[in-house]
């Protein structure tokens, strides 16, 4: 453990048990409030919540800042819980926070909560077009970034936009959107892997994804039938065994990364699925719960249209 | 032990075995002493779309690698920290 990265030891045991209740700044306290429904249910935030924050003494840029470390982060603790790779010998990045699975072991089942709050986050009131927070169109970087969304996309994404206070992470969104157009392992079917997304995406009540994922999966020659069936679980006999075993890979990803064991890992292979199979699916929905989660928190507004590349 | 086969240090071509050396070089430099690419990178290894995708966030995060001291009102470490603890993550 590193203390030098980390809060010391005992501040850590203090958290693990209650941030509400460990000694630390009173801003601290906000940051685990807005870490705790970022990863357990970013669709329930709303207009106020940031509000809350602001009063905190809070700016925008720091506000989406939040949100952005917490999109990255929840990409590492999937990639690590999911690929089952063991703590560094030297603990470079892992810490005590292993303790949490038995602390916490149902964090992640926030995403089995009834989705009621949905309702409250589409009824918000929304200061400005393309999201909770200000923007900022005026950096270099925005100005690149949007030049290559429109040769993309042919617009420039309201997630892309809403992010403009922090233009220092637009090269790991841009990659991030890149790597959601498709697989990128030969094992995996492009079929597949819009499946997950579309899973990916009602799993965390992406208002902002939706549209993107059904038109992929319409795409790759899905119909509506089989995007209604992937949003209906749980997946039984119904389904071919191969795509039965890869959505509930991908839903374990999802909602339970930290239950993932070596024995998921073989149920592919007993499909006839490889190692990059699984490390496609993995990735697809890390990323994709990912930018799901920054959307859902800063408030992202639908685009025109779905994002897929006019290629 | 992971859970799917990784391409290690030694096996690595192109651009995984950049990804490698960059990811070394930057936690070298933030914790100071050689150290090699920590193990959460490695999931990604036979895929080097993905691996790249591990190594640009380093980057950001790190001013590629520079690790230049940013006044904030909360340590970006704290809000990892923090997203990690609700993630239940064992890593």
């Amino acid at each position: 453990m590193l203390p030098l990265l980390y809060p010391a030891p005992e501040t850590q045991d203090a958290l693990l048990k209650d941030p509400q209740t460990a000694p630390i700044r009173e801003l601290h306290r906000e940051l685990f409030r807005f870490a705790e429904k970022f990863v357990r249910g970013s669709w329930t935030t709303t207009a106020q919540d940031l509000r809350r924050l602001r009063q905190a003494g809070l700016s925008d840029g720091s506000i989406v800042q939040w949100a952005t470390l917490g999109s990255t982060q929840s990409w590492f603790t999937m990639s690590a819980d999911g690929g089952g790779v063991p703590l560094d010998g030297g603990a470079a990045t892992g810490t005590g926070v292993g303790k949490t699975r038995a602390t916490y072991g149902a964090a992640s089942e926030g995403l089995l909560a009834a989705s009621s709050a949905t309702a409250s986050l589409a009824s918000a009131s929304c200061d400005d077009a393309v999201a909770w927070v200000d923007t900022d169109e005026s950096t270099d970087e925005y100005g690149e970034t949007a030049r290559w969304a429109e040769e993309r996309y042919g617009c420039m994404p309201n997630l892309l936009r809403a992010v403009s206070l922090q233009p220092g992470f637009y090269r790991r969104h841009r990659l991030a959107l890149e790597l959601l157009e498709g697989p990128r392992s030969a094992s995996l079917s492009a079929r597949h892997h819009a499946m997950i997304r579309v899973l990916v995406s009602h799993l965390t009540r992406s208002s902002y994804s939706e549209p993107t994922t059904t038109a992929l999966l319409l795409r790759v020659g899905g119909d509506q039938d089989l995007i209604d069936r992937v949003r209906a679980e749980p997946f039984d006999s119904e389904w071919s065994p191969v795509d039965r075993v890869v959505l509930s890979l991908a839903t374990k990803f999802a909602r339970n990364t930290y239950k993932v064991t070596a024995k998921d890992a073989e149920s592919l292979r007993e499909v006839g699925l490889d190692d990059e199979a699984y490390v496609d699916i993995l990735n697809t929905v890390s990323i994709q719960a990912s930018l799901d989660r920054l959307t859902n928190t800063l408030g992202v507004q639908a685009d025109p249209a779905p994002l897929l590349p006019s290629s | 032990m992971a859970h799917i086969r990784i391409v290690d240090e030694a096996q690595a071509r192109g651009n995984v075995a950049e990804d490698y050396a960059f990811l070394s070089a930057s936690y070298s430099k933030m914790l100071g002493a050689g150290t090699p690419t920590p193990q959460v990178y490695r999931t990604n290894s036979i895929l080097p779309d993905y691996f790249r995708f591990g190594a640009i966030q380093n980057r950001v995060l790190t001013q590629d690698g520079r690790h230049e001291r940013v006044e904030e009102p909360v340590p970006a470490i704290l809000v990892m920290f923090a997203i990690s603890m609700y993630s239940s993550c064992f890593y």
